[in-house]
């Protein structure tokens, strides 16, 4: 492998595309409008064609709010946290990481709006000036949220950017017409020269520990939606680190899940080699076992409150109508990534591939516990409800898988998916 | 204060009788804005007219609060002797008759089977030939004074109520020779023994006898029970003991050697009066009264009731060649009364059964459009007067009587009525009042000596019991949407009917509650949705009456099963079988659960206060502080102020469908617990709260709005700004209390029922939550009245609406910064308390503990 053939293998994931995948895309964007009609629907009827009710306000819209966030954190802690640690072997997957990041952030940034009573006024939780003077209300965890949601989403892009502007140079070079006008202003005049390589490597420091933190802060503001509430399940000091953890853990699933058919399918097996997809898979196992001592917490304080509430909430989860749920989720979080610790299975593509699916499952409707059971049973028995999602919820939820992946292969057309200066870097 | 208010009503009441002398019965070509208003109407100012409630023969005192032109609210007459200021949901629910979108807008006569719209002038016509020379009988419901005399004028006038009391009557005829009804004082005595009565239902005049049962109450009364169903008579009493279908009457005895000392009455009447021995629980009823002292004490027979004078169903049966139906729908009771009728005219306001076979149907106004005049106790003459003009091409009942009985002298009913008046106060001032209340001579009522029946002493193993709803009393409140949309207290459900099961009957049948089940008896079967819990004894079935209708407008039509069709001359008592149609989800209960799980939502044990612990400072409150206190054992679960709330704040209502996916709009929930280990250990306890917005000083819902839609105001309430509100509906899931409501659908409110909507509260758009405001309009109004007046407000001036319907005045609403309101003496009652005290929401809605006395 010498730079020559890695530039040739690398760009040529994005040599115009067959019959295939225009077929995958109109499906894909078929989906996604069924999901625009659904909404549209919605809004003309009003939020009742949906399966939330009273007391059960936040449903499915939340829980795949939540769970596209979560996705979002791999894509930061990859291509930032373990470029700080000089982690070798994430050069290869952090960009499809930080596009999924980008990606899941642009469809859960939709989710806020979808469940909104009066989706038309949303804009009236952000700081703009007006004459009444009318401001947000910053004690609330929703204002936090559109802060913390909007800065992770402008940190991530600017670094995603960033990293790519060596490799659109190499693409801007490899183009010929209007494309190499377009990749030329995206690449920014860059010439590679040795001051530009040592501003870049500087700023691209800079920016990977700008992004750090936000890794933690985001998921957690996320989680103090529901602890900063007083509904029992919710109201907990563990939210944060819990959250934080579980969103790696699905972010890592949902990576892994879209890498390992990419490489195949753009034969990029000598890049994104059993050893990083094995990484990843270790890493999974470490942020599982932290979301089954979460677990484990979570029941042992509700239990050790001596709270009635809190005992009766997780009871409830455990053994009411939403058990089946619980169940699922530790068996999928907790128990599926325990079979990482087999090397068979963690070099199996395979069964990668299926763990990886069912983390995915699994904190869906982790999300959904939290959010749904604590709601179902709260304080007054009289009030107690269950909830059963709709059509046009299950349809946006199709949509928005449909979204995302009909984004990323987009992505995958038009930009490098593979850091081709950073395999360069670590041969 | 009072005074001033009631001669600001009493010059509303002047202006208002004048005002209306010109009343046309021709429906306005074109609605325009007054450029030049009548002279006593004031733009945004309200007038109040007090008439005469007409949803059932109770005849309750009302208010009608009309702006611009149209009624919005109907409240009860505070002067009145039989309601004395509260209405129950079926009085406040007059209006939705009003307005109703199924109304009958034009005079109808059937040609070929088929109904065509004619002119009156053709109509009247038609009815004057059909009617000439043939012996006419006119069946009205209970009237009394200037329409009964009409009817009489007519032909054989006949008065019929499903509701009819008869084996009562026939009880009073046997035991003291006097066929009516006594009036029952239930606020002196010590002791109330009911049998099977829903005294605070449906009963005769039930807001009346809930106040008096009320005041007993709060004199230290003890309530028992006996029955075979835990009605909400019986939720109220402090001790239910539960009999086998009709044997009431058969622990008198029993209790007799138990009364203890002091003042005690005993009532009898629904459906332990209405089977076969209900004439013997009935008889022995009067003897425990005459021998307790109760006769001529709390039960009197000065004043008898207008139900007196009620038609047999034999009577009815009579067949006449021609028959005018005014204002009563027999042929719901008895689908076969009119089939060979050769000539009917029916006089309604709405399609029903009766209309349907119909010859000619001549639209006659709502009570809130009519003059008239009704006694419902000798001496208490109560006044009907029109509060607006006719929505529809319609006509009062009188005038159209007055020229089937071509009678002269007086051209319009008006006139009639005043020409009849012969109380010794002048008409418009006692119009003004709502009636004028004559003296009457005491009447001692003495036990004949030969008195005895015996009783049958039958059992059968499965009987039917057939009960009024709450709701919809004989089934005539069943085309009000807001009826139908108040869960029944006992069961929850609503837009519906059912059958009560005892969970041990339901188990030999495999049946569940939601379950479609068929109920047959020799009269006819229906099926219907079960509903099993365990304060029905194990033998007894029970069923409400009034739904099923065939015809009754949009609401009613085929709305549950009319339990009627089950049913002979008894009402209960009937053998039953029941069977298991299919396993189903079939009835909608409003959600919740059955048990308190400890939590100390609705007391009856004393709770043990916490101190209020704070990091910040206390909210100071100027300059008032408004608060409720809800005093839970005075509270009885008759729904009232849900009604009322409806009225006042333009609540939506959102159909059957809606309220099962729990979408119910009521600002008011009523909440109903099993009383604790009841599920197990019988007899069954219900406990209820009506609970609202708690205004809690430290509001969860108040930090995590993103946008300040939900904010704290100076006065202690938590306002919700609807048009800043963007919908996240995370106040609601942070409210402890589960107090908000969302609007998940654009409210509809199809024409003219839009007329009915309050126009100083905003009708909330789709997307917004809304909660209760603590009638915040009101108190703008009090503020204002007594600005204008120069006076500090003072204590009363401000009332929401649900504290002005109740009957019994358990909600208490006030001013906590003044020290000397009767919220504030009421917060310091011991057995005050705040749900989910723990929470340290400090609530401004404080609850009085609820006390079972032994």
């Amino acid at each position: 492998m010498n730079y020559t053939s890695i530039d040739a293998d690398l760009v040529k994931t994005m040599r115009p595309a067959g019959r295939a995948y225009y077929i995958v895309l109109a499906c894909l964007a078929a989906i996604a409008g069924w999901g625009a009609y659904a909404w549209s629907y919605q809004i003309r009827h009003g939020l009742g064609v949906a399966g939330i009710t009273w007391p059960v306000g936040w449903g499915i819209y939340i829980t795949t709010f939540v769970f596209w966030v979560g996705i979002a954190h791999s894509g930061t802690l990859i291509s930032a946290v373990l470029f700080l640690f000089r982690v070798r072997w994430r050069s290869s997957i952090y960009r499809s990481a930080e596009a999924v990041t980008i990606l899941a952030l642009m469809t859960a940034g939709l989710f806020p709006l979808i469940h909104l009573g009066r989706p038309w006024v949303a804009y009236w939780l952000t700081p703009y000036p007006q004459m009444g003077g009318l401001s947000p209300n910053f004690r609330s965890p929703l204002v936090w949220d559109v802060f913390a949601v909007s800065t992770y989403l402008i940190v991530s892009l600017l670094f995603f950017f960033t990293g790519m502007v060596p490799d659109l140079a190499i693409v801007r070079d490899r183009s010929r017409g209007w494309r190499e006008k377009v990749y030329g202003f995206l690449a920014q005049g860059w010439q590679g020269t040795n001051r530009q390589w040592r501003h870049y490597a500087a700023a691209y420091v800079f920016l990977a520990g700008l992004a750090t933190p936000l890794v933690i802060s985001v998921h957690s503001i996320v989680s103090w939606d529901f602890a900063m509430s007083i509904v029992p399940g919710w109201h907990t000091t563990i939210f944060p680190p819990y959250f934080v953890a579980g969103a790696i853990h699905s972010g890592l699933a949902m990576v892994l899940t879209i890498v390992i058919p990419m490489r195949r399918l753009f034969g990029l097996d000598s890049y994104i080699t059993h050893e990083h997809l094995a990484n990843m898979a270790k890493l999974m196992i470490v942020t599982g076992m932290l979301l089954g001592y979460s677990y484990g917490v979570e029941y042992f304080v509700a239990w050790y409150s001596g709270n009635i509430y809190e005992r009766s909430v997780f009871f409830y989860r455990a053994f009411g109508d939403y058990a089946w749920a619980l169940w699922l989720l530790v068996a999928c979080n907790v128990g599926s990534p325990l079979l990482f610790f087999f090397s068979r299975v963690r070099h199996s593509t395979p069964w990668l591939v299926a763990l990886c699916l069912l983390v995915n499952v699994g904190m869906f409707f982790e999300r959904f516990v939290i959010i749904v059971t604590s709601l179902a049973r709260d304080y007054d028995p009289f009030t107690w409800h269950q909830y059963a999602p709709r059509w046009p919820e299950l349809s946006i939820l199709a949509g928005s898988f449909a979204w995302f992946f009909l984004l990323f292969l987009i992505f995958a057309k038009v930009l490098p998916v593979v850091s081709m200066w950073e395999v360069k870097e670590s041969q | 204060m009072t005074t001033k208010r009631r001669d600001f009503l009493k010059i509303l009441g002047i202006g208002g009788a004048a005002g209306l002398t010109g009343c046309s019965t021709t429906a306005p070509d074109a609605l325009v804005p007054y450029v030049t208003p009548p002279e006593e109407m004031v733009r945004g100012h309200a007038l109040w007219f007090r008439s005469t409630c007409r949803e059932c023969p109770a005849g309750c005192g009302i208010e009608a609060r009309v702006r611009e032109g149209r009624v919005h609210k109907v409240e009860g007459n505070p002067e009145h002797p039989v309601n004395g200021g509260g209405l129950c949901a079926r009085g406040q629910a007059a209006v939705q008759g009003l307005y109703n979108p199924d109304r009958l807008r034009s005079p109808l006569v059937r040609e070929g089977g088929k109904l065509k719209p004619v002119s009156w002038d053709e109509a009247l016509k038609r009815v004057q030939a059909g009617l000439a020379g043939k012996p006419v009988t006119v069946i009205t419901g209970s009237v009394t004074g200037a329409i009964e005399e009409l009817a009489g004028m007519i032909g054989r006038r006949l008065q019929f109520e499903p509701i009819d009391y008869a084996t009562l009557r026939e009880a009073n005829r046997i035991c003291f020779g006097i066929p009516s009804l006594p009036v029952l004082r239930f606020a002196e005595v010590k002791t109330i023994l009911v049998f099977g009565t829903d005294v605070i239902e449906t009963f005769v005049s039930p807001v009346g006898y809930a106040r008096g049962i009320a005041e007993a109450r709060r004199n230290g009364a003890r309530m028992i029970y006996v029955g075979s169903r835990l009605s909400l008579t019986g939720a109220r009493a402090d001790e239910w003991i539960p009999v086998q279908p009709g044997a009431e009457g058969l622990v008198i005895e029993r209790l007799e050697k138990e009364l203890p000392a002091g003042p005690s009455i005993a009532v009898t009447g629904g459906t332990a009066s209405c089977d076969q021995d209900g004439l013997f629980t009935a008889i022995a009823v009067n003897r425990l009264n005459a021998a307790s002292g109760a006769l001529n004490r709390s039960v009197r027979f000065d004043r008898t009731s207008a139900l007196g004078k009620l038609a047999s169903r034999a009577q009815l049966q009579e067949a006449s060649e021609a028959v005018v139906v005014a204002g009563a729908n027999p042929a719901y009771w008895m689908p076969d009364l009119f089939r060979k009728t050769p000539f009917l005219v029916a006089l309604a306001s709405f399609p029903d059964e009766t209309t349907e076979m119909a010859h000619v149907i001549l639209p006659v106004h709502t009570p809130l459009e009519s003059w008239g005049d009704y006694e419902p106790w000798t001496g208490i003459h109560c006044l009907q007067q029109p509060a607006m003009r006719p929505v529809f091409d319609t006509r009062d009942l009188g005038d159209v009587l007055l020229l089937l009985a071509n009678h002269k002298p007086e051209t319009s009913f008006r006139e009639f009525l005043r020409s009849r008046w012969r109380e010794p106060e002048d008409f418009t001032t006692a119009l003004q009042r709502g009636g004028y209340w004559r003296d009457v001579p005491e009447v001692r009522a003495a036990l004949k000596s030969d008195v005895n029946v015996a009783p049958s002493l039958e059992r059968k193993p499965y009987v039917l019991q057939t009960y009024p709803s709450l709701a919809h009393f004989d089934g005539r409140g069943a085309n009000r949407p807001w009826l139908q949309e108040l869960p029944d207290p006992i069961t929850q459900a609503v837009w519906d009917s059912w059958v009560e099961l005892n969970p041990q009957d339901a188990d030999v049948h495999g049946i569940a509650t939601g379950d479609r089940v068929r109920v047959r008896t020799r009269h006819g079967e229906v099926e219907t949705a079960a509903y099993v819990y365990p304060g029905i004894e194990p033998g007894a079935v029970a069923m409400p009456l009034g739904q099923g209708h065939t015809a009754f407008g949009r609401y009613a039509t085929g709305v549950g099963v009319n339990a009627a069709r089950l049913i002979g001359e008894n009402w209960s008592g009937e053998p039953v079988e029941i069977s298991l149609v299919r396993k189903a989800h079939g009835l909608v209960i409003i959600p919740g659960h059955d048990l308190q799980e400890g939590r100390g939502i609705v007391r009856t044990s004393p709770a043990e206060p916490r101190p209020e612990i704070s990091l910040y400072p206390p909210h100071t409150h100027t300059p008032h502080r408004w608060a409720m206190a809800i005093d839970l054992d005075a509270c009885n679960g008759c729904s009232a102020c849900i009604t009322a709330c409806y009225a006042e704040n333009n609540v939506p209502v959102t159909g059957k469908e809606q309220v099962g996916r729990g979408r119910h709009m009521s600002w008011i929930r009523l909440e109903r617990f099993f009383g604790p280990g009841s599920a197990v250990t019988k007899p069954l306890q219900i406990d209820y709260a009506p609970m609202m917005c708690q205004h809690c000083d430290k509001a969860p819902c108040e930090p995590v709005c993103p946008v300040f839609a939900s904010v704290h105001s100076a006065e202690g309430l938590n306002a919700q700004i609807y048009n800043r509100c963007v919908g996240t509906r995370y106040c609601a899931n942070n409210c402890p209390y589960k107090q908000r409501r969302f609007n998940w659908f654009p409210g509809e409110f199809p024409a003219p029922l839009d007329w009915q909507l309050n126009p100083d509260v905003t009708v909330r758009s789709v997307g917004v939550m809304e909660k209760c405001t603590f009638c915040v309009q009101r108190i703008v109004a009090a503020k204002d009245r007594a600005r204008i007046e120069g006076r500090p407000l003072a204590d009363g001036d401000a009332v929401p609406a649900c504290a002005q319907s109740c009957p019994t005045g358990a909600i208490v609403f006030g001013d906590l910064n003044n020290p000397a309101s009767r919220v504030s003496k009421a917060c310091e009652n011991p057995r005050r308390y705040t749900v989910l005290e723990e929470l340290n929401t400090r609530p401004a809605v404080r609850y009085l503990r609820r006390e079972r006395r032994t």
